[in-house]
């Protein structure tokens, strides 16, 4: 089977199984997982081609959010559009940072995005008069299409699915074009790359803002989902954990990141009594995963060809 | 530049730190010619390719391309776009990537490319195309059977033909093979001659850079011998391989 | 005020400059940046606490430290990152990434999320210079800091070992050609990188608190300092720690003490902007 095929049955099946599942306290716990999806999915990009890491992203997701929140109660700009407004706006953020920084070697990546999360987790705590500090910032209107209010939680949950196959069909149609192919000369043979008109650095810029923009908009979606954010949502372990649900799915695999996240983000939430032992979890997994599995574990499958 | 040129070399130095690992080379690739630049390691050769290539910066001199094109004024990328390119020495395939996908990489920038175009598939009926192209490069040089299968799926004499289908594949007027002939034994050595009269004749010059004299008196119309960063010799293969300096330069004092 | 925001950010910019140079110690041997080195710190201070309230003697107690943590960063070489299949520098990020989870977690499950307050090291509570009072862990902080550059200083620089620590940073192939045991030089950077890191954050505890979690902030703030000075070199690394300190306690001052860490991370991110190589810069960190 293609990958691209594998996936959109997936997603699918979790947009099907909206419909059978009652408790609403499950329908969140996946729709939750589902926005994590969008952001792993955006950091797979990142890491499988164009062989960087961002340690940040958790930044670019709560800038979404905030950005957005901030549009549409302080400017009564219409919902959907702030969210696509404040992904733009992460875009070219992005942009600023990623220009300098991924001409050098790829720890710097890691270590600037890491100082973005952190100054962007600082300035929600502090700037209390736009994000309410660490007390949060409510007030969000709800989404909706004309009289049709994403009120409950199955409605998000079939919206939210919906979202995560556009993006998926996004990610496959960039990765199986020439342009992945390019990608994924520059991760493994960089010069190859350079030699056959890859203008190898601005691939990798494009790539790092269009994973900044995947993180914002799962950021803005789960502010106007939730009405309630708190920079707590945007710490630096939560970028940790989405660089173990990308690397641990596989960096280039869409496929196996899309089930490692949604039983990933989802477990803490069912083994609650492991919640202290949840850093040694992943650091296990990013440990054993590094050592022994570069691919992840969407490595082990072959996949048919995309493209004849 | 001189007419029937097509590449010309100007007084190139290179020096890294305090080493001069070039000192003053010139000499020119005629069109249609099979140009080989040959010397013991550390010779200067490798050095001088990544400069023809933009990896590397000379200190002074200049490369002439065709129309008085200086090729120092492009950025490495944009090299193959005049119709220069080349293969490499440590086989440098995608090991991700099919066979398939390695040589159409060689047409990444035929591509007339823009994400719309790509998020809405538009790009595809370009792609067909660069597939036929390299289906057609693959049946050229004879490795049609290897362009489902993975790099490390394939002979390294096949590799090595791979390297050059994706060189090949862009049509350029300037192909510059990186040692074609470094870890292949006797039978891949004369398939790989045979592929490379074949390249020549479909009128595409040639520069090789190459560590065994005899595979280079066997193929090439020129010949230019380097011997610590100095050009030493230049000329026809017979003449060049009775110079009193280049056998000194090759058996030592 | 300022002398005494200075002198403030002078003692906190030594302790970043130690862990910078920890950086650039594992990097000369290993081109690994590694991302559990703040771990290093946080694990100093911890245990330093642990030791000093189970009452042993401060000189064996400080001695303890930092064997443990230099152990820690000889096992993490020889362990974890020599036996990695495909050791790119995507996986080694991952991988020490990895290692600091797992040390952060460990912490946070046997010593819990509390600040710990460490005694000072010196019997009297503070001095003072120029009218201007201080802990007297200041003096320790300092002194130890100096020693510690001093003796790495003369490690690098004067000893057989430092030739031959400069040998494999330089052509690793050839040292293990000329039989030099590459793995035990690169294991042995570890365990000085962990040392300098587990004396630091022993020195610093009695100021800051011990804390399982300032690992990897502190880290970044090394790294911010290695950057400002320009990443590799060691006399850049002290600079830009005491620059990185300075600034930061000044802002803290002046400005707010809230944005105070976001300070370390601005400069950063500018100097990366603007001269990547830093002040002392030197070429290795562009891509060929």
């Amino acid at each position: 089977m293609k990958e691209n095929v594998a996936s959109y049955l997936l997603i699918g099946l979790f947009f099907f199984s909206g419909f059978l599942i009652k408790n609403p306290f499950i329908l969140n716990m996946i729709s939750i997982a589902a926005l994590t999806v969008i952001v792993v999915m955006g950091l797979n990009l990142l890491l499988g081609y164009a062989g960087q890491v961002s340690l940040g992203h958790a930044g670019f997701v709560a800038l979404g959010a905030y950005l957005s929140s901030i549009l549409a109660i302080k400017f009564n700009v219409n919902p959907w559009l702030s969210i696509f407004v404040s992904s733009i706006l992460t875009f070219l953020f992005a942009l600023i940072i990623g220009y300098p920084t991924l001409k050098l070697k790829g720890h710097y990546l890691a270590m600037a995005t890491l100082a973005i999360g952190e100054i962007i987790y600082i300035f929600a705590n502090n700037l209390v008069n736009l994000t309410g500090g660490h007390q949060g910032l409510t007030g969000m209107p709800m989404l909706s299409i004309g009289n049709f209010v994403f009120n409950n939680e199955r409605k998000f949950f079939l919206f939210v699915w919906v979202v995560v196959f556009l993006f998926a069909f996004l990610s496959f149609r960039i990765v199986n074009s020439h342009f992945g192919r390019a990608l994924k000369a520059i991760h493994e043979k960089e010069l190859a790359a350079l030699s056959f008109g890859v203008n190898v650095h601005l691939y990798k810029v494009i790539i790092f803002s269009l994973s900044a923009f995947y993180a914002a908009l799962a950021g803005g979606l789960y502010a106007f989902y939730l009405g309630f954010i708190s920079p707590s949502s945007f710490d630096l372990l939560k970028s940790i954990n989405y660089v173990v649900m990308a690397f641990v799915g596989g960096i280039d695999s869409i496929f196996g990141s899309l089930i490692v996240t949604v039983v990933l983000s989802s477990l803490p939430n069912i083994l609650t009594f492991l919640q202290d032992y949840w850093p040694i979890v992943n650091g296990s997994l990013l440990i054993v995963a590094a050592m022994f599995m570069p691919k992840g574990l969407g490595g082990f499958i072959r996949w048919k060809r995309e493209i004849f | 530049m001189e007419k029937g040129n097509i590449l010309e070399i100007k007084n190139i130095t290179k020096s890294f730190g305090g080493i001069r690992a070039i000192d003053g080379v010139s000499f020119s690739v005629k069109k249609k010619q099979i140009k080989a630049l040959v010397g013991p390691n550390g010779a200067g050769k490798t050095t001088l390719f990544n400069i023809l290539t933009g990896i590397y910066r000379a200190d002074s001199g200049e490369v002439i391309f065709k129309k008085e094109k200086n090729l120092f004024s492009y950025k490495p990328h944009r090299l193959i776009n005049l119709g220069i390119s080349r293969t490499f020495q440590n086989i440098q395939l995608v090991d991700s990537l099919t066979i398939k996908d390695n040589i159409a990489l060689g047409l990444h920038s035929a591509i007339k490319t823009n994400p719309i175009y790509v998020i809405f598939g538009l790009s595809r009926k370009q792609e067909r195309e660069v597939f036929e192209k390299v289906d057609k490069v693959s049946k050229f040089l004879r490795i049609e059977e290897y362009l489902l299968k993975f790099p490390n799926q394939i002979p390294f004499g096949v590799k090595r033909l791979v390297e050059i289908a994706r060189a090949l594949v862009s049509e350029p007027e300037l192909i510059l093979l990186d040692e074609p002939a470094a870890g292949l034994n006797e039978r891949e050595t004369e398939l790989l001659l045979k592929s490379i009269f074949r390249i020549w004749e479909r009128n595409i010059s040639i520069l090789l850079i190459e560590h065994d004299v005899e595979f280079v008196t066997s193929c090439s119309h020129s010949i230019v011998v380097m011997d610590s960063g100095k050009k030493i010799a230049e000329g026809l293969p017979s003449e060049v391989m009775n110079d009193r300096r280049v056998i000194k330069a090759y058996m030592g004092e | 005020m300022f002398v005494q925001y200075t002198i403030n950010g002078v003692i906190t910019g030594l302790i970043y400059a130690l862990i910078a140079l920890g950086f650039n110690l594992i990097y000369s041997t290993t081109r690994i940046v590694n991302f559990a080195q703040g771990e290093f710190v946080m694990l100093g201070g911890m245990l330093q606490f642990y030791f000093m309230s189970i009452h042993i003697p401060l000189a064996i107690s400080l001695f303890l430290v930092s064997l443990i943590v230099g152990l820690l960063g000889y096992i993490i070489q020889f362990v974890f990152i020599k036996n990695t299949k495909n050791p790119t520098e995507l996986s080694l990020i991952i991988l020490t990434i990895g290692l600091a989870m797992i040390i952060r977690g460990f912490t946070m499950i046997i010593f819990g999320k509390n600040a710990y307050p460490v005694n000072q090291f010196l019997p009297f509570e503070s001095i003072t210079i120029f009218g201007l009072t201080f802990s007297s862990q200041y003096l320790v902080v300092l002194i130890g800091a100096l020693i510690l550059a001093g003796f790495l200083f003369y490690l690098l620089n004067m000893t057989n070992f430092g030739k031959v620590m400069l040998a494999v940073s330089q052509n690793p192939l050839a040292c293990s050609i000329f039989g030099i045991d590459v793995e035990k030089v690169k294991s042995v950077s570890f365990f000085l990188s962990g040392f300098l890191g587990a004396v630091g954050g022993s020195i610093i505890a009695p100021i800051s608190f011990a804390k399982y979690n300032i690992g990897l902030i502190m880290g970044l703030k090394g790294f911010s300092a290695s950057v400002v000075g320009g990443f590799g070199n060691n006399v850049g690394a002290i600079a830009g720690g005491l620059i990185i300190g300075i600034s930061e306690s000044l802002s803290a001052g002046y400005i707010s003490s809230s944005y105070k860490d976001a300070v370390a991370f601005f400069i950063m991110i500018l100097v990366l902007f603007i001269k990547p190589s830093g002040i002392f810069g030197s070429k290795d960190i562009e891509r060929v």
